[in-house]
């Protein structure tokens, strides 16, 4: 009895996961190349960055809105991590306060243009997110510097096949996941992204609830800058471009909605590893990448309308 | 209408109320004539008539998909395909025609049965499946993205016939663009059809509230696909535009369409809530982003500082118009 | 029920779509003789939206098949789409699938240094071609040095404008090596004439609307312009000063057959060009020295290429007239392989 009603509420989450499996064990099959501990490990590698930035989205999601500079800020990061850190006196761990201070001023303008305006957040983030490529831009205009080579040894050190990357993704998923579901915060921002005028007459502070979605997701856009450029070795103002989508499209394969109010942030680690991997499958199984692009294009597509069908 | 709570408000009349009244009747207006103005002292030459049409040129592409965005956004809908659409349309002129002259009629009617096709695509999306319209055609654009990759393969072939070269390039007695004829004729026939026919009424009413215009007997869902369906068809024709204007089939382009779109669109006076906004707002949206841009590259800002000042006019524009939040 | 039935579908779907897909992308060539080894190859495309780079990869392509097919294992293409990260995670799937040797274009000076390191000291050999990087540690790197080539430009244009006028500088995507390096060349020339105004440089991210307009903005703005440097689709440059029914300048040029056809049509009426560029055979330059390493013979690591030049009265020696705008002219494929590849011209 329990089981049934514990599968019913999480139905989103237990489907991507299935899928993920059976994914993974028929590729596992046919082409032997994906399972080798080399390519499995690659494969956590690869999931890393997009997991981490995944789960601010998520959770900007789940609150009513849409965080459009996710991708600007990250490689804001990158060039932030590779610059800063090897000027006199500032080193890693100042270089790491930096980088969240800076991301986090974003969230907060992002939350709080978002508080006091009737500007749309896919306006206001959008803005945004031109506006700091254009000063990223303007303070390097060049991919370059050097990232401590340090952090590349710890963040990419592997025990086995596991690197340290994956535990530093279950870590800040298993905090998140708790953090979501049972604490207060956590309640409120489902609360506020499923009913916003009921909220307030509930006693929600809607605009701290607001702004703390937003710097959450800015600060873990500035965590997937350091983890990406670690690996990377150098800043780069455009690297981050590609991840806006691609975050959008782990959220949505992992079963959160556009409308705010529902969402697991287990279901978007799912979302991304799915993401993640199909890249890597598809070269595996050397698929011509002009096909790659329809999976891809598919895949979004597809994780909608099974995610409708599921709601009636 | 008369409920007591109007009543107050009209009883109040302080003049704040009175220059918000105005401005978001006519704001739009005051914006564009001190945009035209400022830049035209800062640097005359924008305002020169040559460059004035040039802009009105560049804008009939995304002035074309505005009218269909705001007719989404009215009621409620919305569509982030189109710059995918109008990359796919113009390798489907140049692959439909390979530049022949003889298959232009083809090329058009077939182009525009797809575009009604990728618009009712989103259409069922938005409206049958119920998903998330900013969703559903972000999922449509990657699709779209896909199908334009699998059916080139990379290598697009053909080219653009010379009758739709013109649509694109060609101009009326030399100098008026028939791209902006095209653009402009439509405005006017989609601002009439809002504004004085029943279809029109039938929009707002589904905008502002869905569920009464459904219990007074409009058929909501199919009106929204009609909808879908004809945003598809004014998408296909800015693509026809766009593809004159190329006269060669690319993979890239039109990134910055579905946003910039959106943003003329919400410049313009249509909010996100629905029922509120008018065609002829997007259009003056749409002729302001694109002066915009000319005018930052003629004043020869670098692109960093490009970039930044448009995001914050953007804001600044769209803040002018929706105002601050009340928490009442 | 229903629903597992629908994810079953979606399953079935999904893994015919990859198989129908793998399938369709088999390339293991002809075996001749046994005792010859063969080896697995690996190419990166650093983007497939391009027609130039996707040029690269047909030369490369052929000529493997030409020349090299009895030493040929495997071919495993990967495609980068312009993101570097997926450049990355491209470079270690192919060597999860064990290549001996992978051709790669950069798509970040600094972001594969250590990756390829890694690589060359395992045994893999790895050939940096067309795109510059940092470091050194690749087996071999061949490309044209975009300094000197946009320095080339720079002095042409200066040649061309008698040291006097006002240039504008057209370019790719601002914050790819590509094009700070070319700006860089044609700028340290244009330093050393003071009588040469450079106007703030213009990015069009090599989209063709967007060149057009951006230089129809430019030409509206500064009627003084006298000369356009650039790195960018001339065709599009071409074309706004023809809606614009503008005077024709010194523009620099691109071997691109619809490029190439203007020029013609255009050079006695006051459009003076010059082609000064990185062919798309380089990508068959890089495939040579990755054989010679393959079978153990001597190489150069590094294989820097002056810049292909097409002068005014060559334009007929590469110029393609039967063949779509889209082909570059500076190509080692025959003319029947190309019409496979891009189609013929409707007559």
């Amino acid at each position: 009895m329990k089981i049934k009603e514990i599968s019913e509420r999480y139905r989103a989450v237990i489907s991507i996961y299935a899928f993920l499996i059976i994914f993974v064990l028929i590729f596992s099959i046919f082409f032997p190349v994906f399972r080798t501990p080399l390519n499995i490990s690659n494969i956590l590698i690869q999931i890393t960055p997009l997991a981490l930035v995944a789960i601010g989205q998520t959770i900007v999601l789940i609150g009513g809105g849409i965080d459009l500079t996710v991708g600007v800020v990250i490689s804001l990061t990158t060039v932030i991590t590779a610059n800063a850190m090897g000027l006199p006196f500032v080193g890693i761990l100042v270089g790491l306060i930096l980088v969240f201070v800076i991301s986090g001023s974003i969230g907060f303008i992002n939350g709080f243009l978002c508080n006091e305006t009737n500007i749309p957040p896919i306006i206001i983030t959008l803005a945004m997110a031109s506006i700091i490529k254009g000063l990223n831009l303007l303070y390097r205009n060049e991919p370059g510097g050097q990232v401590p080579k340090i952090l590349n040894k710890i963040i990419y050190f592997k025990m086995g096949i596991i690197p340290i990357s994956i535990l530093i993704v279950l870590l800040f998923y298993g905090i998140f996941a708790y953090f979501m579901s049972r604490s207060k915060l956590g309640q409120y921002i489902y609360a506020v992204g499923n009913d916003e005028k009921y909220s307030r007459m509930a006693g929600i502070n809607i605009k701290k609830v607001r702004l703390s979605t937003y710097i959450i997701c800015a600060l873990m856009a500035g965590v997937t800058g350091i983890v990406l450029s670690s690996r990377v070795g150098s800043g780069s103002p455009l690297i981050g471009d590609n991840y806006l989508l691609d975050s959008i499209t782990a959220v949505i394969v992992g079963g959160t909605g556009f409308s705010g109010g529902s969402g697991f942030i287990l279901g978007t680690l799912g979302g991304a590893t799915l993401v993640a991997l199909m890249s890597n499958a598809l070269n595996i199984s050397n698929v011509s990448p002009f096909y790659q692009y329809i999976v891809k294009g598919s895949l979004l597509l597809i994780a909608m309308i099974l995610n409708s069908i599921r709601k009636k | 209408m008369n409920s007591i709570y109007n009543k107050t408000e009209i009883k109040r009349n302080n003049t704040k109320g009175v220059f918000v009244k105005i401005f978001s009747s006519y704001g739009i207006y005051i914006v564009i004539f001190l945009l035209v103005l400022i830049s035209g002292i800062v640097s005359p030459k924008t305002v020169d008539p040559k460059n004035l049409i040039e802009i009105l040129k560049n804008t009939s592409v995304i002035g074309i998909i505005c009218i269909g965005q705001t007719l989404l956004i009215l009621t409620r809908g919305i569509d982030l395909s189109v710059g995918a659409q109008v990359v796919f349309i113009n390798i489907l002129v140049a692959g439909i025609s390979l530049g022949d002259p003889k298959k232009t009629f083809i090329t058009i009617l077939i182009v525009l049965a797809v575009g009604a096709i990728i618009g009712l695509f989103n259409g069922v999306i938005a409206v049958k499946l119920k998903i998330e319209p900013l969703l559903g055609s972000l999922g449509v654009m990657t699709l779209l993205q896909g199908i334009s990759f699998l059916y080139t393969k990379g290598f697009a072939k053909g080219s653009t016939p010379p009758f739709i070269r013109a649509m694109g390039i060609g101009r009326f007695f030399n100098f008026l663009p028939i791209s902006v004829v095209i653009w402009i004729f439509l405005a006017i026939v989609f601002s009439l059809l809002l504004s004085r026919t029943i279809f029109g009424r039938y929009v707002y009413a589904i905008g502002s509230n869905p569920k009464a215009a459904g219990i007074a007997g409009i058929k909501v869902d199919r009106t929204r696909l009609l909808i879908y369906a004809v945003s598809g068809v004014l998408t296909a024709i800015a693509g026809l535009i766009w593809s004159g204007f190329l006269g060669t089939p690319t993979l890239t382009g039109g990134q910055y369409l579905p946003l910039d779109s959106v943003a003329a669109v919400i410049i313009g006076g249509t909010t996100f809530a629905g029922g509120k906004g008018r065609i002829i707002g997007s259009m003056i949206g749409a002729v302001i982003i694109v002066y915009l841009s000319n005018f930052l590259t003629i004043i020869g800002l670098g692109i960093e500082w490009k970039i930044i000042a448009q995001g914050l006019i953007i804001l600044l524009l769209v803040f002018i118009y929706v105002g601050r939040k009340s928490y009442k | 029920m229903k629903k597992i039935l629908i994810g079953f579908l979606v399953i079935v779907v999904a893994v015919s779509i990859v198989l129908i897909g793998a399938g369709c992308n088999g390339q293991a060539a002809e075996t001749t003789t046994a005792s010859q080894e063969k080896f697995t190859i690996g190419y990166d495309i650093y983007y497939e939206g391009n027609v130039w780079s996707l040029q690269m990869v047909e030369e490369f392509k052929y000529h493997l098949q030409q020349e090299y097919s009895d030493m040929v294992k495997e071919v495993f293409y990967t495609s980068s789409g312009y993101d570097v990260t997926k450049q990355l995670n491209n470079f270690d799937d192919l060597v999860a699938k064990g290549c001996d040797i992978i051709f790669i274009q950069p798509l970040d000076p600094t972001a594969l240094v250590d990756k390829i390191k890694e690589a060359t000291d395992a045994g893999i050999y790895v050939i940096v071609f067309a795109i510059g990087m940092e470091g050194e540690d690749f087996t071999a790197y061949v490309n044209c040095d975009e300094v000197q080539m946009g320095q080339v430009k720079g002095e042409w244009m200066v040649e061309q404008l008698n040291e006097k006028g006002q240039v504008v500088p057209m370019n790719g995507i601002a914050g790819t090596q590509t094009c700070i390096d070319i700006a860089n060349g044609w700028n340290s020339v244009f330093e050393k004439y003071p009588d040469i105004e450079v106007l703030p440089e213009v990015f069009t991210d090599w989209d063709y609307a967007k060149t057009k307009i951006e230089m129809t903005n430019v030409l509206q703005a500064y009627p003084d312009l006298s000369g356009v440097v650039s790195y960018d689709d001339p065709g599009a440059i071409a074309e706004a000063f023809m809606e614009a029914n503008h005077a024709w300048m010194p523009i620099t040029w691109e071997d691109e057959n619809r490029a190439m056809r203007i020029w013609k049509e255009n050079k006695d009426k006051g459009l003076k060009a010059i082609v000064q560029t990185k062919p798309a055979w380089i990508s068959y330059d890089a495939l040579k020295v990755g054989m010679a390493v393959l079978k153990g013979e001597p190489y150069e690591k590094m294989n820097i290429i002056p810049a292909t030049v097409i002068t005014e009265d060559e334009i007929d020696k590469y110029y393609k007239p039967d063949l779509p705008d889209q082909v570059y002219c500076l190509t080692t494929l025959p003319n029947d392989v190309l019409e496979e590849l891009v189609g013929k011209v409707a007559q």
